[in-house]
This record gives C-alpha cells, structure tokens and sequence, in this order.
C-alpha cells in the first residue's frame, strides 16, 4: 500500500483517495500474547479456499463527514486564491491585448462552491485488505483466514477490488448490489467464508471478466471470482479461541459508484439477504427496494 | 411531468415499495425530441468477421421500454462503466458529490482509479473493461444484447480507453443508443451477456 500512495503522490493524486490497508493480525503475534484485543477496535475475521483480497466501504460516520466538510472546505479556499491570483494575472493580459487590439485570453472560471468536488468520501472510508498478510495459510486444507483490526462502524462489501503497484486498481465492483454489516468495537466479527460462499453465483449470467491479478509475493496472486455458491463456514481459527466472536449479520446494500474505475458487477442473489428485481436491489427480508449508495 | 414519469417507472415494479435514498428523476424528451434523435441503421449481412467481433461490436435492446427509461439505463451504465460518480447519498449529504443528473457528465469520481488506470493498466485494458461493464450492467437491467458489424456500431457508439470522450459526442451517442434500446425488436438473434 505503501506504494499505492507514493505512486499516488508521484500522480499528484491525493492520498486520501486511496484506499487505506487493513490493519492485518498476526497469528503467531495473537499466540504469543504481542497482539491483544483493543476494546476499542472492531475486527473482522473471514476466510475462502484461496488467496482472498477485496475492499471494503465503512459508511461515513459523524467523525467522517465533519473531516469530509472540512477538507473540503479547505480544498475551496484555495481554489478561490488560486483563482484570485489568476483572474489578477489575466485583467492584465486583456489589458496589454485590448492596447494591441488582439482578443483577450479566455478568462478564468470562478470555482463554484455548489458543484466543488474533492471526489468520493467513500473513497477515503475504504479498506483494502489481501492477498497477502494471511492470517492462516492452510494450502493443505485449501483454507486461507484473513483478520484485520477497522474501525467499528458499517461495512460494506464492495468487491474483489485490489490495489496493484504495477496496474493501478484492478478487481470486480459489486457496484450494482451488495451486502452489509456491522462491525462492533471490542468483538471479531466472524464473516466467515459468507461473502464468496454464499452468493447464488450459478444463478448470475456476466460477460467474461478479466482475470484478477496481483502481483504481490513471489510470483503474483490471482484473486478467483466464484462461480458457483458453497456451503458457508463459520469456523473460527484455534487461536481465536479466547476473542470474542460474533457471526456477521448481512443485509442488502444498494448501487454505489465505481469509484476506481475497475470492471462492476453485483453480488450475486443470497437467499434470505439479497435479490434483484432486474437491476433493482431489493432486501429479501423485508421485500423492500434499497436506495443506492449509503 | 418529470413525477409522472418517476411515478410510472415505480409502478412497473409491483409489490415493491422504495425504502431508502433519493434517486435521480429521469430526464423526460417530448416525442419531438426523441423523433429528432436520428435512428442508426441495424441492418446488414453478417460476415464471419462480423460474428467474430460480437464481443466488441453490438447494441442492446429491450422490448415495452421507452426512449426515456433507455436514456436513463444506457446513462446509467455509462457512468459506471467510465467511473463517474453517479448514484446521490442516501441520508447524509456530501456538499458538491452527488450532483450528478442523468445524461450528464456530472462530478468526475475515481479520480485515483482513473489516472492510475490511465497511467499504467493501459488503453486497450480500459476499452475491454468498458465493453464488460456496458454488457453486465445493461444485462442485469433486462436488456438483451444484437451483434452489429464495426462500421454500423462506430455510427452511434465510441471507444474509451484513456482519457474521456467529449462530452457532447458522448451525450449524442447516449442518445442514439436509448433511441435503438427503445426502438423496434430487432429481427436476428440475440446473443449472449
């Protein structure tokens, strides 16, 4: 990640629009008492049969809009300076033109507070987290477990989508319908193998994707999109044993935008959570439409 | 006119009651309007290159759909296919973001996403995305997709690999492609997703 945001910086992007890397556990540091439990963090506990990587949105909180507010605020200020200095600098270049009598130069636009974008705020809530950093590696069993410490609050599953220090961001938006759930501080919350197991993915036509690649480790990790749904397992690792766990509680999650321009997607229908009627995201629990983005 | 229209694209989803955020109202054309929308020409003899170039070169269609719910959905998908943040909040609202209307460039999103892109995964990377994201999105809304040969297909549609079409050759093209998914069923075959 550490490269995402120099390459970030080298493009003159700001940092906070990449996505923020998962604070990932340790399974020997968890045996060996370095890492304990922090009351006041939240942690997320999921695992699938191999390399798993994706992103995840926190829906902005208080904290996050009023950073989002001001940040933007700021971002304004300067626009407005940076426009100041410019139409300055151009009333005397329309001048020397007028006196030459050529056509003056286009004259600057000034910034408009109601349309002033410093892009996405989910963008700056966003959790990446794989391929690598496993907290088990069972290839034997087929069974890699992935842990992360994050900031209680919602998180929604946004897709298989990676940061790649050679590509950019590649991976599948599930931006047209999803699920979501709530990561409470001071408990793991145990999502399984739910987010690539249970998705009727048979039942999901899609055009062929390119194939997800990471060029992580020794020789690159590709990330697999399941083509087929699978028991979901709740298992937890042995050495979680004395961390509290809860199993995640899912629920639908509307249309987002594709805010790093990878291929989209939806998650495919979950019985009891999500179904579709056409592109509409409806919660199966309730029969109700869900409004898109937060 | 513009509630109307909401209204009916509501109650063509019986049983199903809108819960959460606002979405766009869908810009509504008058049958001038959508009569001065020139209708590309479809038809043509499939040669085997043709047929093998679907994948690249087609259009959709959907039957009982009307030129503004086409507008709407091929908006719709452009946005996501190109990353342009599209969709309004739900509760909160984030000043100068969501402020996009339909057919309309509105805020540039992914802004990371796409210069990285743009510097590194390379053009035809981002063509083959867009063709991908065209196809799904405008499958998972029903629509069903028709072969067409390159040069019929370059009359109403464009490329996009780095940088963005301008935005009133995309908006005209937007355009025509609403006017062929709401148009006449096509006589040959569809083909797959």
């Amino acid at each position: 990640m550490r490269a995402a945001l120099i390459l970030a910086a080298l493009l003159g992007v700001s940092a906070a629009a990449a996505a923020a890397p998962a604070d990932s556990l340790d399974e020997k540091k968890v045996m060996s008492g370095k890492t304990v439990l922090d009351p006041a963090s939240g942690y997320i506990l999921l695992h699938g049969p191999g390399r798993q990587g994706g992103t995840f949105i926190r829906v902005p909180d208080a904290e996050d809009l009023e950073a989002f507010r001001k940040e933007r605020a700021e971002a304004f200020a300067k626009a407005e300076k940076r426009y100041q200095k410019k139409l300055t600098s151009w009333e005397g270049e329309a001048k020397l033109a007028a006196a030459q009598k050529k056509a003056p130069p286009a004259k600057p636009v000034a910034p408009d507070e109601a349309s002033f974008s410093i892009g996405d705020i989910e963008a700056r809530t966003a959790l990446q987290f794989g391929p690598d950093f496993a907290y088990i590696k069972d290839k034997a069993n087929e069974r890699y477990s992935y842990v992360m410490a994050v900031k209680p609050g919602t998180y929604i599953w946004y897709g298989p989508v990676l940061f790649d220090p050679g590509q950019g961001f590649v991976g599948l938006c599930y931006c047209m319908g999803s699920v979501r759930f709530e990561v409470k501080p001071g408990v793991v919350t145990n999502v399984g193998n739910f987010l690539t197991a249970a998705p009727l993915a048979e039942q999901q036509k899609s055009a062929p994707l390119l194939d997800i690649r990471h060029n992580g480790g020794w020789a690159g990790f590709k990330v697999e999109v399941p083509t087929a749904s699978v028991p979901v397992d709740y298992g937890v690792p042995a050495s979680l044993d004395k961390w509290p766990v809860e199993q995640a509680v899912f629920t639908a999650s509307g249309k987002f935008n594709n805010i790093y321009g990878v291929m989209i997607s939806r998650l495919p229908p979950v019985p009891g959570v999500l179904v579709y009627d056409r592109d509409r995201v409806i919660d199966a629990k309730t029969g109700a439409a869900v409004g898109s983005g937060f | 006119m513009r509630l109307i229209c909401a209204a009916s694209m509501l109650l063509a989803v019986p049983g199903v009651a809108m819960a959460a955020g606002p979405e766009a109202a869908p810009r509504h054309f008058t049958e001038s309007e959508v009569a001065a929308v020139e209708m590309p020409k479809l038809a043509f003899t499939p040669t085997a290159e043709d047929i093998g170039t679907y994948d690249k070169y087609y259009y959709f269609h959907r039957e009982g759909t009307s030129f503004d719910e086409a507008f709407a959905d091929v908006s719709e998908c452009d946005a996501l296919a190109s990353g342009i943040s599209y969709y309004r909040g739900g509760n909160e609202p984030y000043p100068g973001y969501y402020a996009t209307q339909y057919g309309m460039g509105g805020v540039i999103g992914g802004v990371i996403g796409e210069a990285l892109a743009d510097a590194i995964f390379g053009s035809s990377e981002r063509r083959k995305v867009r063709r991908i994201n065209m196809r799904n999105c405008m499958g998972f809304k029903g629509y069903q997709r028709y072969g067409l040969s390159k040069d019929l297909w370059q009359a109403f549609n464009f490329e996009e690999g780095n940088g963005r079409e301008d935005e009133a050759t995309r908006n005209a093209a937007l355009m025509k492609q609403a006017r062929v998914a709401s148009g006449d069923k096509p006589k040959q075959a569809a083909i797959e997703l």
